[in-house]
């Protein structure tokens, strides 16, 4: 009982982050915006969270910094990609370039040379205190899920509803397979992948500071390590769709937790090879279950009023 | 504007030029908003890089391997394919020539094209994984190739820490022998840059003047089209992730042989599979650019070093600088097209 709610608890954490960076992208290439950019993203949330909690001595305000951050920092590729039609990989290279250069700059400027932050407040757990002293003994007591936790699996039944059952979701699914026809029937295209497209700077903002508000509490350059480019594979594994998305972060998240508990001592396969098992299982799944990819037919291409 | 004027400005490497001067001013008022003199920083970058002949020589030793690793990805980028796995066909290369170079005996120069030929072949396989899995399952290349990355960098470590490798109680592995080396002389110049500019100009006549690479730009430009006239559009993903993985594969090999000489313990990515990604985009795709632009990206790197020590600006201003750049060329097609109206307008100026 005690191991299962650990492996849950596990489970939530490594799945978390991916799941603010990953939802994010489900809203951005939705709309027909690629976003490869969720890497450069989280880094730079990550430090924003860190650094705003550090001198403000407020995870939550450190949080919400971080959202506002990415959409700045994305509104770059929206520019590019949405306005000048540029090439959607190019320009989101650029930001996974710009937003780890930015974090260390800044982190060097703010923290006497040093790339790390020091250690910041961390976002509040969702089982106070006193109930942990009331469960004490009980397995419960290791039910350790930060509030973050909550935000994203909100945040999936919220993008669900607005996606499937609202006038605003059936908008962006359009603009993603036929920007044209939407633009006919009189909604701004440009609007609404630039609303997605920062919507998506703010999840992956999110995703970054919950990496170093919750999992860590401090930013390094190796907070994010890659994560919003597993996030971009979550994307596509979970068909662009947000409840698809869920799915793949917690088995990624799963998987990732697996290597914690199955690596420890005597393990009887070497620790560094049972690290490489989500990486390994992602691709065996998506050899084994998704097949073609059901991309949204206008991810990736610039929309040009009146083109053919 | 005359004609000659027209020209020039409307040719790629001009939108370039003019992205790297935008960047680097860009770049340069950041510095200025966080207090550093930027004319001065970048007046010690330029010395940092070129002010020796040590110091020159260094920037072409360092270039090699990101001359190769964009050349990687340029070419994957010509036929159609996002290449991010050139980190861990990169990676690959590293370890096939650590393992070969220290745990066979063979004559000098034949050592050191063997090790080269069997990187590039085991490279080569670890990039056609992801050119087959798109090829026969449609699966995104750019998700297969980030998860062989990862497989790529935990493998690296689980070789290292084998014990017939590693140097007991330290974590680097054993140094390959003499006969793997590619330096001369007993110094540190070595051939790698020379092995880099050989490929570039095989990849050069490979995709311009073959049939074989007509076929990769005909995929790359319009698959439904090379389809029709005939061209097996899913062999050909095979083949160029193949080759882009075997350049890769060639760059960690000649990175180990030639300056490395032995694994260490990695904490995370060098890096080399990214800075690939701007230095093809920076050759605008061209093989024969990518010298250049690997050059270029190898200066600035080297004097940023020496920039941190003179003036204690931080060496990563240059990954902003490069992000710029990059951000920069995607945007590219806007002042192409103001050239374009500006010219115009001229014209009809004249015309009345």
């Amino acid at each position: 009982m005690n191991n299962i709610i650990l492996i849950l608890t596990g489970t939530l954490m490594h799945a978390t982050p991916l799941l603010f960076a990953a939802l994010g992208g489900v809203i951005s290439e939705s709309s027909g915006v690629m976003n490869i950019a969720l890497e450069g993203v989280m880094t730079f949330g990550a430090f924003t969270g860190a650094a705003v909690a550090y001198v403000t001595n407020n995870a939550w305000l450190g949080f919400f910094m971080a959202g506002l951050a990415g959409a700045l920092l994305i509104s770059l590729h929206a520019i590019a990609s949405i306005t000048f039609r540029a090439d959607q990989t190019i320009s989101g290279t650029a930001i996974n370039f710009l937003g780890p250069g930015l974090s260390l700059l800044l982190a060097k400027k703010m923290f006497n040379g040093s790339a790390l932050s020091p250690t910041a407040p961390k976002l509040p757990i969702l089982i106070t205190k006193s109930l942990t002293e009331k469960w004490r003994g009980t397995p419960l007591e290791n039910l350790n899920i930060s509030v973050g936790v909550v935000i994203a699996f909100a945040l999936v039944v919220l993008i669900w509803f607005l996606f499937y059952r609202t006038k605003w979701g059936l908008r962006i699914l359009a603009t993603g397979q036929h920007p044209a026809a939407v633009d006919t029937l009189g909604v701004n295209v440009y609007v609404m992948r630039y609303i997605c497209v920062i919507c998506s700077g703010v999840l992956a903002g999110f995703g970054g500071a919950f990496m170093s508000l919750s999992v860590t509490s401090s930013f390094s350059p190796s907070t994010v390590c890659g994560q919003g480019f597993i996030a971009l594979a979550a994307v596509i594994f979970g068909k662009w769709t947000p409840h698809g998305v869920m799915f793949s972060c917690l088995l990624f998240g799963f998987a990732k937790e697996c290597t914690t508990i199955l690596g420890g001592e005597g393990a009887f396969i070497p620790p560094v090879l049972l690290e490489m098992f989500p990486y390994v299982l992602t691709i065996l799944v998506l050899v084994l279950f998704v097949g073609k990819s059901s991309v949204p037919k206008a991810n990736g291409v610039p929309y040009l009023r009146g083109a053919r | 504007m005359s004609k000659r004027y027209k020209k020039f400005f409307s040719k790629p490497y001009f939108s370039i030029l003019f992205a790297i001067i935008l960047g680097f001013f860009v770049g340069g008022i950041f510095l200025y908003c966080c207090n550093y003199n930027p004319i001065a920083s970048y007046g010690a970058l330029f010395r940092g890089a070129f002010s020796k002949p040590k110091y020159i020589l260094d920037v072409f030793i360092q270039s090699t391997p990101i001359i190769l690793t964009g050349l990687s990805v340029a070419f994957a980028f010509k036929s159609g394919l996002f290449n991010i796995g050139a980190e861990g066909q990169y990676i690959m290369g590293v370890v096939v020539a650590t393992i070969l170079g220290t745990q066979i005996k063979l004559p000098p120069v034949i050592h050191f094209l063997f090790i080269l030929f069997m990187a590039m072949l085991v490279s080569g396989l670890w990039g056609a994984i992801a050119g087959f899995l798109k090829a026969k399952f449609g699966i995104n290349e750019v998700v297969t190739s980030i998860m062989l990355n990862w497989i790529a960098f935990y493998f690296y470590r689980y070789i290292l820490f084998k014990p017939w490798i590693k140097v007991k109680g330290l974590a680097v592995s054993k140094a390959i022998c003499e006969s793997a080396r590619g330096t001369l002389f007993k110094t540190n110049i070595n051939i790698g840059f020379f092995v880099a500019v050989i490929a570039v100009l095989v990849i050069h006549y490979l995709l311009y003047k073959t049939t074989k690479g007509f076929e990769f730009r005909a995929v790359g430009q319009n698959p439904e089209a090379a389809r029709f006239v005939g061209i097996n559009v899913k062999s050909n993903t095979i083949i160029s992730m193949f080759i882009a993985g075997a350049i890769a594969g060639l760059s960690g090999a000649l990175r180990l042989t030639c300056s490395e000489f032995r694994m260490t313990n990695l904490a995370e990515f060098e890096g080399y599979g990214l800075k690939g990604i701007y230095v093809a985009l920076v050759a605008d795709c061209s093989p024969i650019g990518c010298v250049f632009s690997g050059l270029f990206f190898s200066a600035i790197r080297s004097g940023s070093i020496s920039m941190q020590i003179d003036l204690k600006t931080p060496c990563e201003i240059i990954n902003i600088i490069t992000g710029l750049i990059v951000f920069f060329i995607s945007i590219s097609v806007v002042y192409r097209r103001l050239i374009a109206k500006i010219s115009k307008t001229r014209q009809e100026k004249i015309h009345e």
